[in-house]
């Protein structure tokens, strides 16, 4: 939750920063700072794909992102707040928390005349902050001549957290005039986490489901609005 | 044709996780030995059958130990063994209580139930078989060596 603030702070504080833009000062020369800030854009996006997966999965996921552009490099940052539930036929779970990510991308594109389109690749660090609220265990029978036992409830495991290191790609393509339309692939690795006392490390947001080998790999989609000159 | 082959099957290969397959089985019961009342002796049981709920557990079988599996629904469970063969006998009734905590062995294999503080309790009648029932290992943690005695 705390994350969150944070972020809404700088998206503030960037976008003001902005506003101050001006092609020229009274003399009719461009000054360093204006110059600049002609090279420098912003993108403001919202993941699509996370919400409607999210959503079919009986879950939420709210997830947006940030990038800081000068040239064909970028400043990424991303932030999420997740409820998931994790169905195992033996088990339930649902994990609710938030994730940030920051990372360094660049942009391999190159546009023709006006268009700002992205093909970039970057490396990211991701971590999260999050919870597991255990609502169902299911054991089996030890013979057929006793019933399997269900047990519903709730078994709570809090303050956990888990770090990863992600290398994504991303494709960025106007549709109309500011929205783009960004899809996403990444390669990531579950660098560290606290291990739940009892239980397992078995979904972080952001990272989604781990495994044995705490590698991941993601594909997604969103839509960004561009705020450059 | 041969691209295509040989996506699906790295498709295939990554779509298995070494971790979604359960490979353990969990621990079958209590290990419960017979022995000779009178010598204290390990002795066998012609032949010894248990029911539970009315449900034939274990059918009748010539041997001096058991495995009996515990119920994961409830904290007592009551069993009936029942001697066929001679000396003719009626069916004597166990009582055990114990005290369950649900372990998590692995993401694949999820949680499963274990067994402590284990007290056995015979229910006397006019005609018991069973002379005595003591508890050796009250924690059921392997299927090796006896959790419970039953002397007769």
């Amino acid at each position: 939750m705390t994350h969150w603030r944070t972020y809404v702070f700088i998206i503030n504080l960037l976008l003001t920063v902005s506003a101050f833009a001006q092609p020229q000062d009274t003399t009719g020369r461009n000054t360093g700072f204006s110059s600049w800030i002609k090279e420098t854009h912003l993108r403001l996006g919202y993941d699509l794909g996370k919400k409607i997966y999210s959503k079919l999965n009986g879950g939420n996921m709210d997830a947006a992102y940030l990038n800081l552009g000068y040239r064909n490099h970028i400043l990424e940052l991303f932030a999420g707040k997740e409820q998931m539930p994790f169905v195992h036929p033996s088990y339930t779970f649902v994990t609710t928390g938030t994730y940030y990510k920051i990372g360094y991308a660049y942009n391999f594109y190159e546009n023709w005349g006006n268009m700002h389109n992205e093909i970039t690749l970057g490396l990211r660090y991701g971590n999260a902050g999050f919870s597991y609220d255990l609502q169902r265990i299911a054991y089996d029978a030890p013979t057929p001549e006793m019933p399997a036992y269900v047990w519903t409830g709730h078994r709570s495991y809090s303050g956990l957290h888990a770090g990863w290191i992600e290398v994504g790609a991303t494709l960025k393509a106007e549709i109309f005039h500011g929205v783009y339309l960004d899809l996403f692939l990444s390669g990531k690795r579950l660098l560290g986490g606290s291990k739940p006392d009892g239980f397992d490390l078995l979904y972080v947001p952001g990272f989604f489901r781990t495994n044995v080998s705490g590698f991941g790999f993601g594909i997604g989609y969103g839509i960004s609005y561009r705020l450059g000159l | 044709m041969r691209k295509w082959l040989l996506l699906s099957a790295i498709i295939l290969a990554t779509a298995c996780e070494r971790d979604d397959l359960c490979l353990e089985k969990p621990l079958e019961g209590a290990v419960v030995r017979f022995h000779n009342a009178i010598s204290g002796q390990p002795a066998a049981v012609d032949s010894v059958a248990v029911y539970y709920e009315g449900a034939n557990l274990i059918p009748a079988t010539l041997t001096d130990s058991l495995l009996l599996p515990l119920p994961p629904d409830r904290d007592t469970a009551q069993y009936v063994f029942e001697k066929t063969g001679t000396p003719a006998s009626n069916p004597d009734t166990v009582r055990f209580f114990y005290v369950r905590k649900d372990t998590f062995i692995s993401k694949a294999c999820g949680f499963w139930m274990t067994y402590r503080q284990l007290q056995a309790q015979l229910m006397t009648d006019n005609d018991n078989w069973i002379q005595q029932i003591t508890v050796t290992r009250p924690d059921i943690t392997d299927d090796t060596l006896a959790h419970i005695r039953i002397y007769h």
